[in-house]
């Protein structure tokens, strides 16, 4: 498979995550947590593990359409780039302005926005002084 | 590109394009068939020799072969023809749902203006069969319109055995034989249908170019849906395109000349292609092997998703279903009635060989559909968990 | 070698227009709705056309729908467009072409009145009747041709576009003969829907087009695909669609050379025509295509003129090329008053971009030996 084979078009951010994850994968041990999200007939999900390290790990995993398995690899890419401060910061608009998701996709930025909210929450139980 | 789309498209075969060529360049070869001089003249011999070619591939009289531009108008004009030369007013007609989009938008058409349709669902082999139809015959039904080969799963519907049935109903028998023609034998000469539909793309001839068989004893009657000019003995007007007919004629006879030989060699590819599969957990024939069309392989795959599987796929040009309908992505009736949920339905992939399809092709494209599964299924968080 | 002098019932096919087709032919051999990539080649290449054709005839990209021909494109304007109507008025010229006479008679059958429009000795819309028409009924829809098939007569479509949309009705322009051959705008025409063909301007058989403002409601004539936005279903014929473009192109760029050309053809074939006694040319004194001479030989047996001519290797018509009326006396002669016995004996002569003086020349010498002969 080569850049020439996104026939039917995908933005470039997206066909790259989809075409070559590189955080592909379920990570294990006692610092992992792991977060879900998923569309309401769970047609798509995406799943986080998050090693808080340091140094601190993200690895996905996703069953769904190529928005939905490039966002997944972005936001493993990008949280393990910035870490877990500012996680309110994050939003769906933005999810989609990074990967040029169009309108009829949104769903899969708002399940990349549900993974953040559901790691925000476990972020503050297990560090609750944060 | 590995090109595994033939039941969407097939490539010109080059002794078509041949005979198309002095029709498109030739000094002398761009004649109005219709025209009463000489290049007239010679433009309408041609068509008329192209004429016997397809009606020969089919066992029919030339007389009984009409020309449009496309499957499409074949079957529009077919089911409009029949209705509106019967009347709309109280007439009964019987198609299925798993017909070609062209068949099912032209029966919702006269619905909506008063005709009544009973819609068949196919059996749980994916046919239509021959008691289902007999059971929706009323004495109002004017005509029953069914497909020959279905396009997404390649299921043969028992046309053979239906014909003679509603012959003797006095019901019009109109048969879609796309995917049919040149892959499986059609004699009608014996068989009694009274319309059927022909396309010159899908074996090896040029776009825009099909044709429809009108029987003439006992009288088919249509009324006509294209008019101006009296062309196709008034049932369609328009000026011919020469060249299109002299590559339909041509690749009609060269679909009769290499039936016995065409139907195995595209069997055993579509097989080879299985084999080489089935090794994957997971994987489900859509279609019933000893009643289907030898070129098509239609294939669902557990535990990932239709659009992600294509997408990773982008080198292999296949088809997640009928070529008519992948751009509304509506759900598919057979895959349905075959038992496949929306999951597995969506992650369809329809794989259909032709003429110039090698074994090296085969095997290449097996292993590309391998790896991907596999990759797809390696990141999912539902499969094997 | 004959010498072909019936442009109006189709063209040879340009060497450029073929160069461009054969890729498409054999080469990315995508069903153009496909998904996949093939297909994606041939769905741009369907999109360039389409620019190409809008630009010959002054319409958006967007409002022009393929078809498999003229005929086609009549027939899907005026069914198409009636349809989604009670039933009510059509109006076409006494002189259209079949495809539009029939396709409006047709309308007959789900309870439509259906009248000609009638035209003065010269094949011009009678305008009193025209308006008086326009007046005594609800018309819903009015079909014109541009110019005509056989007689070359260009008729003021402009004019008719400003009564017809003032009566609230719709106007259909049959630019099959006038396209490529003098200009044609769509926009400038006040049209709401035209019809062209390829094969009328050295482009292939088999593929058309209707153009429609995207204000009128039009019904598909054959159903099924999604294929020009649902209006017209079949897979699209794209090394057609593909020549159809190239061939607008062409005539674009070069339709002040090919009238030049025509037009100096046609003056020296009727300066010739005119010193045979009595000959009569119909329409001469209407605007005409720069292409087209309509005459008759009054006295001569002009089938048996037509008929020598074929043998001496001149291949003209009587009207139009069609299979019905064969034998039957020009509908558009009959239209225009020309007695049965004249217009039965019709010639028409249509010139091309490959005709020469020398061609005229000889067709003139044929003609006068002939009608010597036979005098």
């Amino acid at each position: 498979m080569n850049e020439t084979d996104n026939v039917y078009a995908y933005p470039q951010a997206v066909w790259m995550r989809f075409r070559d994850p590189r955080h592909a994968g379920v990570l294990e041990g006692h610092d992992v947590r792991r977060v879900y999200a998923r569309t309401p007939a769970a047609s798509a999900v995406i799943e986080l593990s998050i090693a808080v390290g340091p140094p601190l790990r993200v690895r996905f995993r996703a069953h769904g359409c190529p928005y939905t398995i490039a966002v997944g690899e972005w936001l493993a890419e990008t949280l393990e780039r910035e870490g877990l401060a500012d996680l309110d910061r994050w939003q769906a608009g933005s999810i989609r302005q990074a990967l040029e998701i169009p309108e009829e996709r949104t769903h899969c930025a708002l399940m990349g926005e549900d993974l953040i909210r559901a790691l925000e929450s476990v972020v503050k139980s297990s560090h609750p002084s944060s | 590109m590995i090109y595994l789309d033939h039941a969407a498209t097939t490539p010109l075969d080059p002794q078509v394009r041949e005979a198309m060529l002095p029709w498109l360049d030739d000094a002398v070869g761009y004649g109005n068939p219709a025209s009463d001089h000489a290049l007239g003249r010679r433009a309408w011999a041609a068509v008329e020799h192209a004429r016997a070619q397809v009606a020969a591939l089919v066992g029919a009289m030339p007389a009984e072969i009409i020309w449009t531009s496309g499957a499409t108008e074949s079957n529009n004009l077919a089911i409009k023809g029949a209705l509106e030369f019967r009347g709309h007013a109280g007439a009964h007609l019987v198609t299925s749902r798993i017909e070609h989009k062209s068949v099912v938008d032209t029966c919702r058409h006269l619905e909506a203006r008063g005709v009544r349709v009973t819609w068949l669902v196919p059996e749980a082999n994916g046919t239509i069969g021959v008691e289902q139809v007999l059971a929706a015959v009323r004495p109002e039904t004017v005509l029953v319109s069914l497909m020959w080969v279905n396009n997404e799963t390649g299921a043969i519907n028992p046309i053979h055995e239906l014909a003679p049935h509603l012959r003797e109903r006095g019901v019009l028998l109109h048969v879609d034989a796309v995917q049919a023609a040149g892959k499986l034998p059609i004699d009608l000469d014996t068989t009694p249908i009274d319309l059927l539909s022909l396309s010159a793309h899908k074996l090896h001839g040029p776009k825009g170019i099909g044709a429809l068989f009108v029987r003439k004893r006992p009288r088919a009657r249509l009324a006509p849906q294209i008019h101006g000019g009296g062309h196709e003995q008034g049932m369609r007007s328009g000026t011919l395109a020469t060249h299109q007919i002299v590559g339909m004629g041509c690749a009609c006879a060269l679909a009769a000349q290499r039936l016995a030989t065409d139907a195995p060699h595209l069997a055993a590819l579509r097989e080879q292609l299985w084999q080489r599969l089935r090794v994957l957990p997971g994987v489900y024939r859509n279609g019933d092997p000893a009643h289907s069309a030898p070129h098509i392989l239609n294939l669902s795959f557990e535990g990932v998703e239709g659009e992600s599987l294509r997408a990773r796929l982008g080198d292999l040009a296949i088809s997640s279903g009928s070529a008519c309908s992948s751009a509304t992505r509506e759900p598919s009736y057979v895959l349905r009635a075959l038992g496949r949920d929306d999951e597995l339905a969506g992650a369809s992939l329809r794989f259909s060989v032709g003429r110039t399809t090698t074994s090296e092709d085969i095997d290449r494209a097996a292993a590309r559909v391998l790896a991907e599964v596999g990759a797809l299924r390696a990141l999912s968080p539902r499969w094997g968990t | 070698m004959p010498v072909y002098l019936d442009h109006n019932a189709t063209t040879h096919l340009d060497a450029r227009v073929l160069e461009a087709m054969l890729p498409y032919l054999t080469g990315p051999y995508g069903n153009a709705s496909s998904l996949h990539r093939f297909g994606r080649a041939a769905r741009d290449a369907v999109e360039r056309a389409r620019e190409q054709v809008a630009q010959l005839v002054g319409c958006q990209p967007g409002e022009i729908i393929w078809t498999s021909g003229g005929t086609e494109s009549n027939n899907l304007a005026i069914k198409g467009v009636t349809a989604g109507m009670a039933p009510g008025v059509v109006l076409y010229g006494a002189t259209e072409h079949p495809a539009v006479m029939e396709a409006a008679q047709a309308l007959k059958l789900t309870g439509w009145t259906v009248e000609p429009i009638r035209v003065d000795a010269s094949g011009r819309i009678d305008w009193p009747t025209f308006e008086a028409q326009l007046r005594a009924h609800r018309v819903q829809l009015v079909s014109l041709m541009r110019a005509n098939n056989e007689t070359g007569v260009i008729q003021d479509v402009a004019r008719a576009a400003g009564l017809v949309h003032a009566a609230g009705a719709w106007l259909h322009v049959d630019a099959v003969q006038a396209a490529g051959k003098i200009p044609v705008d769509f926009q400038a025409l006040g049209a709401d829907l035209m019809s062209l063909s390829a094969h009328k301007l050295y482009g292939p058989k088999g593929i058309g087009a209707l153009v429609r403002k995207a204000a009128v409601d039009l019904f598909p004539l054959h159903h099924g695909g999604p294929q020009e936005r649902g209006l017209r279903g079949g897979t699209e014929n794209v090394a057609a669609i593909v020549g159809f473009g190239v061939a607008a192109e062409l005539a674009r760029q070069e339709l002040e050379v090919r009238t030049r050309h025509l037009r100096a053809l046609r003056e020296r074939l009727e300066a010739g025509l005119r010193s045979l006694p009595g000959v009569c040319i119909f329409g001469a004194d209407a605007e005409r295509l720069p292409n087209t001479v309509q005459f008759a030989l009054p006295g001569y047996d002009g089938e048996a003129l037509l008929m020598q001519l074929d043998r001496r290797g001149f291949g003209v018509s009587s009207g139009s090329a069609c299979a019905s009326g064969k034998g039957e006396p020009s509908h558009v002669l009959l239209a225009m008053g020309v007695p049965r016995e004249i217009a039965r004996g019709a010639i028409r002569v249509s010139l091309g971009r490959e005709n020469s003086e020398a061609d005229i020349d000889g067709f003139l010498a044929a003609l006068k030996s002939l009608a010597a002969e036979r005098a």
